[in-house]
């Protein structure tokens, strides 16, 4: 059970519903919705602009490669996860 | 390697030298962002990187910061949110609408 509650997929209505919907269907290999992504759930509006510029920045090409921002990406959050 | 960055270990982590000098200048940001100077900077360019690079790497690394601060506030059990990254962007395009389609609908306030 999460610390702070969020909008569950069976209970999200109009935006969130639909944001749900979208992340859904674009990741049909998924059986469920990340969970850090329902943390967003209690503002569609930020939710969107979450999808957005995540998907925009580490998803797209940009300058640096999807490799290195991947290895980035894992070693920030393993950074942020051991204890130090 | 991922298996060593994962643990946030970079010592252990088979990386380029290149790859290295930006990853140090990520833990940098990471733990201590407030000591960044020039010389850190400089440092990057000297090992190859150019500024639109060295900038984009400071974005996800702010980023991912952003998602773990979230993630650890709500209290995330599933640990495998931190071995792919965020989940929102599957390979065959973007989730949402064409961004000029969604800009209207940001500026129009829901």
């Amino acid at each position: 059970m999460p610390f702070i509650k969020w909008v569950e997929e069976t209970e999200a209505t109009g935006e969130v519903a639909e944001l749900y919907q979208l992340w859904r269907a674009a990741n049909p290999h998924r059986d469920k919705v990340p969970e850090i992504l329902k943390c967003f759930s209690w503002r569609a509006d930020f939710l969107r602009s979450v999808l957005d510029f995540s998907y925009r920045l580490h998803f797209s090409e940009g300058h640096l490669s999807r490799r290195i921002k991947e290895m980035i990406a894992t070693y920030v959050s393993g950074l942020n996860r051991c204890p130090y | 390697m991922v298996e060593a960055l994962a643990a946030g270990d970079l010592d252990r982590a088979d990386v380029a030298p290149k790859e290295r000098a930006l990853l140090e200048f990520v833990r940098l940001l990471t733990l201590h962002s407030y000591r960044t100077t020039a010389a850190d900077v400089d440092r990057l360019r000297q090992a190859g990187w150019e500024e639109a690079q060295i900038a984009e790497a400071v974005y996800i690394t702010a980023l991912f910061a952003f998602f773990n601060r979230v993630a650890d506030a709500f209290g995330l059990e599933d640990p495998s949110y931190f071995e792919h990254p965020l989940p929102s962007g599957p390979a065959e395009g973007p989730i949402l609408p064409e961004p000029n389609q969604l800009g209207k609908q940001q500026s129009g306030g829901s």
